[in-house]
């Protein structure tokens, strides 16, 4: 089902938690919405089961408006942080409860089911989720996963037109959280339903999503796939909320043609960026890069034209399995460097790096991206 | 700036011009009263169809009776009532009532009737003074004159027959146009429509004004004003409107015993309220009632909880041993005092036991303590709950570390202890002041307002040295019917709550947490308030100087008066010319003030000593407290400086002397408090008996000798072993009671087991089983045998009442421990003669009507307030926890009308509705709470699944809240199970009647002359046994749901 958002936005008195957001989500896609906690993605979830209410804007199942629908009428489900199967019911109850509801309340009249097909359905869930052996079993005996793989099964088996996950993997532990992720989405590619997905962790929206939809205090950062959003973030905040590490930054300054970093520090900088600086007017900006496209400098190897060269001095060092991630010392910046070198490095050691310009991502005062086209 | 100043100016000279208003009205209201009384026939009563004529003896010619006459203006004819006839021979009369009555020497009798063949006589003493009249023959709401005629007459008896011969009349006295009153019944059909307009009025602005703002809520939040509707409903017609009808009431003249159509006179109930002697006196009982009870239940609840919490092993055990008492309905508790105390006129077990003399009819003062006692021991199980709840909060670290690092108990509790409890307990205080003040059952149920005063009389009635506000109004309504005037008393009275509430708003806002910071506050434009105040007490202190107007100003000394106006003055001056530079010099003036005034209550004569100042002075106090002192702390005089110098030198040295005295009681050993303990009831029980045999003094003065000795030596404090024979022998030769034997035995008991373990410790006993003998013996410590003797003092009355249950005949003294020839003959006859069980019966009736009616509102309210923002829910949350505060005796007139024009008097649908709101407040916050825990996930889930809210609400909520709802029930019940005011009031019928009221009957109020002890001893048995069950197994929810403090604090 094809799902509009239109002009939404939510005001808790005097702050918003949604400022005017707008969004089609075409039918059968599976999209993520990613942002850092007070964002307001659960918010804009909440707001599409209908369990609150918009302040203004407007919201479209199929082109019907259904803004003043409440949840019991809209036939979304709705997958939660923590699970909540109801206590008092085992996970047979549990199942049952939403077809049972659906005869007695007599809602959406065409799906009503009788006790065989009830029956059924049930037992075809159970196995879909690996769960036949806890039927009888109440959900405070239940492990975290089966928690929740069994509130899933309870929103699958009424046969929804939308899902909605808020952050449901959250509570389970690492390992679980890995295969569950990978149980959803072969649930997307049999069920082929709309599903909208949020959640705080940027690997899981990744990993899931065809399209990620990036909040930002209320508002839309940027929609992209995963790829996109880490190659070209159309502004500091993504630059600096995707990826595994925070996106380095080097403030600038441009006059008369002439670029300087770091007090006064004049460098040369290659065509592309120069022209472009001098196209948008700008006099003061941040350069930025990340941690993975940094280069050691070795003295062997000829300087390359078109780099950054920095000399830092090492600050701290961290190892990680494999992997080293340097914490470097420039004038008063820190700068994060990750190397997959043998080397160890002491405090207080000189260090050169090298940064490609075609790794760095220009960004003027007020955060934006310029578009740089090598 | 000249702007402002003009501004200011015309505000001071409004209020000098209000000033002289003022003044001038009281001095006009003292004139008017003067003129009032020179008339000799005076018509006392106007009914429907009778009036009342009162004249006294003119001293005129000779003559023979009186004839009355009264002309009737619709008819235009005149007709003889009757005659009134002075005869000597017939003086009593068999009759109880009679149409003439007349007084000789301000003694009331009856006239004889007299039936002659033209007239009707009423034959009246020869020496009557004041006659009394009471015309009857009139048709309702019609307009006649009545005139008395001065005749000589003849009786001629004929044939057993008497006729009347007129000889000669003269008229004496012919009234003005009187206009008959509606009659009853027409009076009660038109209150009865008003009553029911005014209600639909009500409802029905109130429907509208919910609908409008249900309309402007965002459509997702319908559902929850459906929720809440039926409950807000209900408290707006059941507490809200009452209370509004209440205010009403007091500005009109409704009398339910004289039945005139009920006409507003505006302030007139009030003006006749401040005329009144009595208030001044209620009110300072009520004054002395509430300080005394509210320092002994913070004093006494926080030893209790401070012990139990710290420093007794087998926490919960004392706990619930403190609580059985709790079980127990005030009712029975506070009935069986009276049982314990006073029995039968003065014949009780207290006095059998101590060789006293209390008789609560005839001592104020001592019946003023018994009474505060009664109050304080009834309410101790729950401050203590609230102290308990405050010092659990302490971390227990906390203490541990106090305690590793050796700091001193007191300190502990100084500067640790209060300090974390203040912001929890303060708010549930000032909640408890507000119950206290308006307190009722004590005072009813013990003493009902005895013992009379003798300067307590105004036409009223009489009113007793334990007589409180909340009781005299009861008295104004329920045996005066009154409504107006008492209507009038409650809403002073809700006034004055208010003004706690207010206090109590604050201060539980402020301490939302405990140690956040303070915003900084604004400067309030409250000075010119202040100055005003300032002002008025100024004149009211000159006023109070010159003409001795004792309800301002000091008492003591009219110099005193006029020093004190003069400070008043130059404080309005500070006040506006230095600001706020004084702050603190205005600060210790004042309370030097209320000192003044509030000492009068204890020193001078307590009943008179009456003043509106405190009032004054705690608004002031109000208004200083809002200015910081950190602002304004320039102090430019130097006087000033120095008082304040000295001030600070003097509070250092106070807290240096508490240091002293901490440090001292340190070194204290235990066996110093028990012979203290012991000197103070030698004293006592040698002064209230026999205070002329010399032994019990000479011991008396042994054991002071060595007690002060012991403090300065080791040794003597070991010699002090030798008291204790001394102290038997005493008891052995001397007249004693067996109360004062056993109270001594027990302190003597203590001693030796604090001596066993004062000489073990000096040994060093090598032998382990000694050792552990001793500390077996010596395991009960001070602390339990404190909290023993308490548990004892709560079991006396009780176990007074279970021998009465159980012995034959009415005697309320125990002879044995258990009754001599134990019988079961109470209890049959609680069910052969008196049919308790339909009683019974009745109470569960009305319980359970009540508690189902209470649960079905609040649920539905409860989950809306627990899962919906709309708007005004806080709003809506915070005005159900005030009401909560003016129902009980406030409401009870009002709402006592609104049934009787209904016609629900006496009848249970009445009592269930009266009794089914009372809980509302503390059920919704209950049920809340616990839906609160459920997580909303739950529930959300279930209605995205397509359930409709309501099926929702069944399937989910209602199985997971089963506890919390079942325990709301169970509160409500308890709550109509042992209710009294409400079902007194209400019932009337005695097979109507539940058990509390039935309870009352059987022994009645303090000067009933038969009480049937016996019955009720047995009743109270039955009573208290299920209750007892019931509230051992579910003693922790029951006990969770009385602190509403804490719920204020999280809406």
């Amino acid at each position: 089902m094809k799902v509009t958002i239109k002009n939404i936005t939510k005001k808790y008195g005097e702050k918003s938690a949604l400022k005017n957001v707008n969004l089609d989500v075409p039918d059968g896609s599976f999209i993520v919405i990613l942002g850092p906690s007070g964002s307001g993605k659960t918010t804009l979830l909440r707001i599409l089961a209908g369990l609150l209410y918009p302040s203004e804007g407007e919201i479209f199942f199929n082109n019907i408006n259904i803004t003043r629908k409440p949840a019991n009428k809209r036939n979304v489900a709705m997958v939660f942080q923590n699970y909540p199967l109801f206590p008092h019911m085992t996970v047979l109850e549990n199942l049952k409860f939403p077809l049972e509801s659906q005869r007695e309340g007599k809602i959406f009249k065409r799906k009503i089911n009788s006790d065989d097909v009830i029956q059924k359905k049930v037992e075809e869930t159970m196995t879909l989720l690996h769960i036949e052996e806890h039927s009888q079993k109440y959900p405070s005996q239940l492990s975290g996963g089966e928690q929740q793989r069994t509130a899933i099964g309870r929103e699958l088996i009424r046969d929804p037109v939308l899902f909605l996950f808020d952050e449901p993997l959250s509570n389970i532990d690492a390992r679980l959280r890995h295969e569950m992720r990978s149980w959803i989405r072969r649930l997307h590619s049999i069920i082929k339903k709309t599903m909208i997905y949020v959640t705080h962790d940027q690997s899981e929206a990744s990993s899931l999503g065809d399209l990620i939809v990036l909040l930002n205090e209320g508002e839309i950062a940027q929609i992209g796939s995963p790829e996109e959003l880490y190659n070209n973030p159309v502004s500091k905040f993504v630059a600096q909320f995707i990826g595994n590490y925070p996106m380095n930054f080097l403030p600038f300054k441009a006059k008369k043609n002439k670029i300087t970093i770091l007090d006064e520090k004049e460098i040369s900088v290659p065509k592309e960026i120069s022209s472009l600086i001098s196209k948008e007017k700008i006099e003061s900006g941040e350069f930025g890069f990340r941690a993975e496209s940094i280069r050691e400098y070795d003295p062997k190897k000829p300087k390359e034209k078109d780099m950054l060269f920095l000399e830092c001095t090492v600050e701290d060092s961290e190892k990680i399995l494999d992997q080293q991630i340097l914490t470097l010392k420039l004038n008063d910046r820190k700068i994060f460097y990750l190397t997959k070198t043998k080397k160890m490095f002491e405090e207080n050691d000189l260090i050169n790096i090298l940064v490609r310009f075609e790794n760095i991502h220009i960004f003027n005062e007020i955060g934006e991206k310029l578009p740089l086209a090598f | 700036m000249n702007n402002k100043n003009r501004s200011r100016r015309k505000k001071y000279l409004l209020f000098v011009i209000l000033g002289f208003f003022f003044l001038f009205s009281l001095l006009f209201n003292i004139g008017k009263l003067a003129v009032a009384q020179s008339e000799d026939v005076v018509v006392s009563d106007v009914g429907d169809r009778y009036i009342i004529v009162n004249w006294t003896l003119p001293v005129s010619p000779i003559y023979d009776g009186f004839r009355i006459d009264f002309y009737d203006f619709n008819l235009n004819m005149s007709f003889t009532w009757s005659i009134v006839l002075f005869n000597e021979s017939e003086v009593t009369t068999d009759e109880y009532f009679s149409q003439v009555n007349y007084s000789i020497s301000e003694e009331l009798f009856l006239s004889q009737k007299l039936q002659a063949t033209n007239f009707t006589v009423y034959l009246v003493d020869t020496s009557a003074e004041t006659i009394q009249a009471k015309i009857t023959g009139f048709q309702p709401v019609q307009i006649y004159t009545v005139s008395i005629y001065l005749v000589n007459i003849s009786l001629v008896l004929d044939n057993g027959e008497y006729t009347i011969h007129t000889l000669s009349d003269e008229i004496l006295w012919e009234s003005e146009e009187i206009e008959t009153l509606q009659s009853s019944e027409d009076q009660l059909e038109y209150s009865k429509l008003a009553t029911s307009l005014s209600i639909l009025v009500i409802a029905i602005l109130f429907i509208i004004l919910f609908v409008y703002i249900a309309k402007k809520d965002v459509p997702f939040n319908k559902i929850a004003y459906i929720f809440i509707f039926p409950a807000l409903l209900a408290l707006v017609l059941l507490e809200v409107y009452p209370i509004l009808y209440g205010i009403f009431l007091s500005f009109t003249s409704y009398n339910l015993q004289r039945g005139e159509n009920p006409i507003f006179n505006g302030i007139k109930n009030y003006a006749h309220i401040t005329e009144n002697p009595q208030l001044p006196i209620a009110f300072t009982t009520t004054l002395v009632w509430s300080t005394l009870i509210i320092i002994a239940k913070i004093v006494i609840g926080f030893i209790l909880a401070y012990i139990i919490q710290f420093k007794v092993k087998r926490k919960k055990l004392w706990y619930l041993i403190l609580y059985i008492p709790w079980a127990i309905p005030s009712y029975i508790k506070i009935l069986s005092w009276r049982t314990f105390v006073h029995g039968n006129g003065g014949i009780s077990f207290f006095n059998m036991l101590f060789g006293t003399n209390v008789n609560m009819l005839t001592q104020p003062y001592v019946t003023l303590i018994i009474a505060c006692f009664v109050e304080v021991w009834d309410s101790i199980p729950l401050i203590t709950t609230l102290f308990l709840g405050g010092l659990s909060t302490i971390p227990k670290e906390l203490n541990d570390i106090a305690d590793i690092d050796q700091i001193r108990e007191g300190t502990k509790i100084r500067k640790v202890v209060v300090p974390l409890i203040k912001p929890i307990i303060l708010p549930a205080i000032i909640l408890e002041i507000i119950k206290t003040f308006g307190s009722f059952n004590v005072a009813f149920l013990l003493t009902k307002g005895y013992p009379l005063l003798s300067y307590g009389t105004s036409e009223v009635g009489v009113i007793g040295a334990t007589d409180l506000f909340s009781t005299f109004t009861f008295y104004m309504f329920y045996q005066k019917r009154d409504i107006g005037i008492a209507a009038a008393y409650s809403t002073i009275m809700s006034i004055l709550t208010l003004f706690f509430v207010l206090i109590w708003m604050k201060m539980s806002r402020g301490t939302q947490s405990a140690f956040r910071p303070e915003k900084k506050k604004k400067l309030p434009k409250s000075n010119i308030t202040l100055i005003i105040l300032f002002i008025l007490q100024a004149i009211g202190y000159l006023v109070a100087g010159i003409t001795n107007f004792r309800y301002f100003g000091i008492h003591w000394n009219p110099y005193l008066s006029f020093i004190f106006s003069a400070v008043y003055i130059l404080l309005a001056f500070l006040c506006l010319r230095y600001h706020n530079n004084f702050l603190r010099f205005i600060k210790y003036s004042v309370l030097l003030d209320l000192v003044l005034s509030l000492v009068q209550f204890f020193f001078y004569q307590m009943w008179y000593a009456f003043n509106w100042n405190v009032f004054i002075i705690v608004a002031e106090f109000y208004i200083l407290s809002n200015i910081q002192s950190s602002d304004l702390s320039i102090v430019r005089l130097r006087i000033l400086e120095v008082i304040k110098n000295t001030c600070t030198r003097i509070s250092t040295k106070i807290k240096e002397l508490a240091f002293h005295v901490d440090e001292s009681i340190i070194q204290l050993n235990p066996l110093h408090g028990v012979i203290l303990v012991q000197i103070i009831i030698i004293f006592i029980s040698a002064f209230t008996i026999n205070a002329n045999i010399w032994f019990p003094w000479f011991v008396f003065s042994t054991f002071i000798c060595i007690l002060i000795g012991s403090l300065f030596s080791e040794l003597i404090l070991r010699l002090s072993v030798i008291l204790q024979p001394l102290l038997w022998l005493v008891l052995i030769f001397s007249n004693y009671s067996i109360g004062w034997i056993f109270i001594l035995g027990f302190t003597s008991l203590l001693y030796i087991l604090g001596s066993m373990k004062l000489f073990s410790n000096m040994k060093s006993l090598q032998s382990t089983k000694v050792q552990k003998i001793i500390d077996i013996i010596s395991e009960p410590r001070n602390n339990s045998a404190f909290l023993l003797s308490i548990l004892l003092v709560a079991l006396i009355p009780l176990w007074n009442i279970f021998w009465i249950a159980f012995s034959k005949g009415d005697s309320t003294v125990p002879t044995s421990f258990f009754p001599v020839n134990p019988t079961l003959e109470n209890f049959t006859l609680l069910f052969t003669q008196e049919q308790i069980h339909f009683n019974f019966l009745n109470s569960l009736l009305v319980s359970l009507g009540s508690a189902t009616i209470c649960v079905l509102l609040t649920t539905l309210a409860a989950y809306a307030f627990s899962r919906y923002y709309f708007t005004g829910k806080k709003e809506v949350m915070v005005g159900v926890f005030t009401l909560k505060m003016f129902t009980g005796i406030l409401t009870l007139i009002p709402f006592y009308l609104i049934m009787y024009n209904f016609g629900l008097i006496d009848s249970y649908f009445g009592v269930v509705l009266a009794y089914s709101t009372h809980t509302i407040p503390l059920a919704l916050w209950l049920i809340k709470g616990y839906i609160d825990s459920i997580p909303k996930e739950l529930d959300e889930s279930a209605s995205l699944m397509g359930n409709s809210k309501l099926r929702v609400l069944r399937k989910i909520i209602l199985p997971l809240a089963g506890p919390a709802i079942a325990i709301t029930f169970l509160l409500n019940f308890l709550r109509a199970w042992n209710g009294f005011l409400l079902a007194f009031v209400l019932l009337q019928t005695p097979t109507k009647y539940t058990l509390p009221i039935k309870l009352y009957t059987f022994i009645g109020s303090i000067e009933s002359s038969s009480p049937q002890w016996g019955l009720f001893a047995a009743a109270s048995i039955l009573v208290i046994i299920p209750l007892l069950i019931v509230f051992v197994f579910l003693r922790n929810y029951i006990l969770s749901g009385f602190d509403s403090s804490t719920s204020f604090r999280e809406i």
